[in-house]
């Protein structure tokens, strides 16, 4: 078995893995497994079993790698199949849907413009979505945790949640002020 | 550090047993054949079924009830296939789901995407009323030699004279009114002769002896029929 490069990319890993070379698949666990632990405290917040999740969602991604498109990025898919993990989780614990018919993947969204405020504004909302997520809806927890902890583009929002780029504009948005009226509130309350 | 579990160990240990395996390459290619068909049967059965909605519509001359007021407006949304209209939506859905499945599926707005869905099938359906497929399927359910769609194609000219259209020959022109009949030889309800008495203002000249006419109007004794839309129906009707 030949023993990947530190600095191969995802995708070359998975190539790698595609083949014969279970080590590459594993330097891909190693890659992702602190991410999607973190994606999965942050969106499931009080599962015990998130542990038990990623490891499925690592054997999810073994037994399909041969469907990963190599000319896509390898992180949003890997992020998909943990969204699906992590949904279905909610799902079972809860017996009821999580993600509700959702309007906004009916219709045209402009895409929002770039505002250089927001990226001041960055920092504090990372914080704000570390301590105040619990209270949202699910849809916008989960939009929040992937844009502000995850860093992931619009794009890969999109791949990750399979909407449309101009769903994840408008989401993010709304998003982002449930979480400011949330905060608002507690400040308010204490 | 925090220490984070050991997921890559048991994962590896897992794949090392045998416990789990990679899908082959030619399980994903062959599911996405198997929606590509799928879809491709959806979109054809879409298409057939909005262009036999159109030609139901048009063979049965329902469409003259749009052109007899607001009565004929709302017999005309009576008689309409319905059955066909809600058939095709739940295609249009399959099909909208169907390519969802495709990575570029989830990036059109479903409402956007049916709208597509929509005008490729109403173009296909018109495309499909310009050749004789369903004017030949038409002739083979009435002569008994369309097996399945066979009692679908007959609806097309079940009579409808609880709704108050009739559709004959006119045998006879009298004074303010005239004589129609019809018989495709099954003995059935929409057989039979009626005296229509036309709406006021109709110009009895417009109508002749022999020629096929469609009626909408009330019963007002039996076998006598108060008009109030009157259409000559073309050769092909």
């Amino acid at each position: 078995m030949d023993t990947p490069k530190d600095d191969a990319t995802d995708e070359a890993l998975a190539v790698e893995a595609q083949g014969n070379n279970d080590a590459a698949f594993g330097v891909l666990i190693e890659r992702y497994q602190g991410r999607l632990l973190r994606y999965g405290h942050k969106f499931l917040a009080d599962d015990d079993h998130i542990e038990d999740i990623v490891q499925e969602v690592f054997i999810k991604t073994y037994q399909n790698i041969r469907g990963f498109d190599t000319d896509r990025k390898f992180s949003p898919w890997i992020y998909r199949i943990a969204h699906n993990a992590f949904v279905n989780a909610i799902r079972k614990k809860h017996r009821e849907p999580v993600i509700s018919v959702d309007f906004d993947i009916f219709t045209d969204h402009p895409q929002e413009q770039y505002d250089p405020a927001e990226e001041e504004d960055r920092k504090a909302m990372q914080s704000a979505v570390e301590s105040g997520l619990d209270a949202l809806s699910p849809i916008y927890k989960e939009i929040l945790i992937l844009y502000y902890i995850e860093e992931m583009s619009y794009q890969e929002i999109a791949d990750i949640l399979h909407v449309p780029l101009g769903t994840v504009s408008v989401r993010l948005r709304r998003g982002r002020e449930a979480l400011k009226k949330e905060i608002k509130g507690r400040g308010n309350n204490e | 550090m925090q220490n984070e579990p050991d997921i890559k160990a048991k994962v590896l240990a897992k794949i090392g047993r045998g416990d789990v395996h990679k899908r082959s390459h030619a399980y994903f290619v062959m599911q996405v054949v198997v929606v590509a068909v799928l879809l491709a049967c959806a979109l054809a059965l879409s298409v057939f079924v909005l262009s036999f909605a159109i030609f139901s519509v048009h063979e049965s001359g329902e469409q003259f009830l749009l052109g007899f007021g607001q009565r004929g407006v709302l017999t005309f949304f009576a008689l309409f296939p319905w059955a066909s209209a809600v058939a095709d939506i739940a295609l249009f859905v399959l099909v909208e789901w169907l390519i969802r499945r495709f990575k570029f599926g989830y990036r059109i707005p479903i409402l956007r995407a049916l709208l597509g869905i929509l005008v490729f099938a109403a173009i296909g359906g018109i495309m499909v009323n310009l050749t004789p497929l369903h004017a030949t399927l038409l002739r083979m359910a009435e002569q008994n030699e369309l097996p399945v769609l066979g009692e679908w194609y007959e609806s097309i000219h079940a009579s409808h004279s609880d709704y108050g259209v009739f559709r004959g020959t006119i045998n006879s022109i009298q004074e303010g009114r005239f004589v129609i009949s019809h018989d495709d030889n099954d003995h059935d309800a929409d057989d039979g002769t009626w005296t229509v008495i036309p709406p006021a203002g109709f110009d009895m000249a417009t109508v002749a002896t022999g020629e096929r006419i469609y009626v909408a109007g009330t019963p007002v004794q039996p076998g006598i029929i108060q008009a109030y839309g009157i259409q000559q129906l073309s050769g092909d009707m």
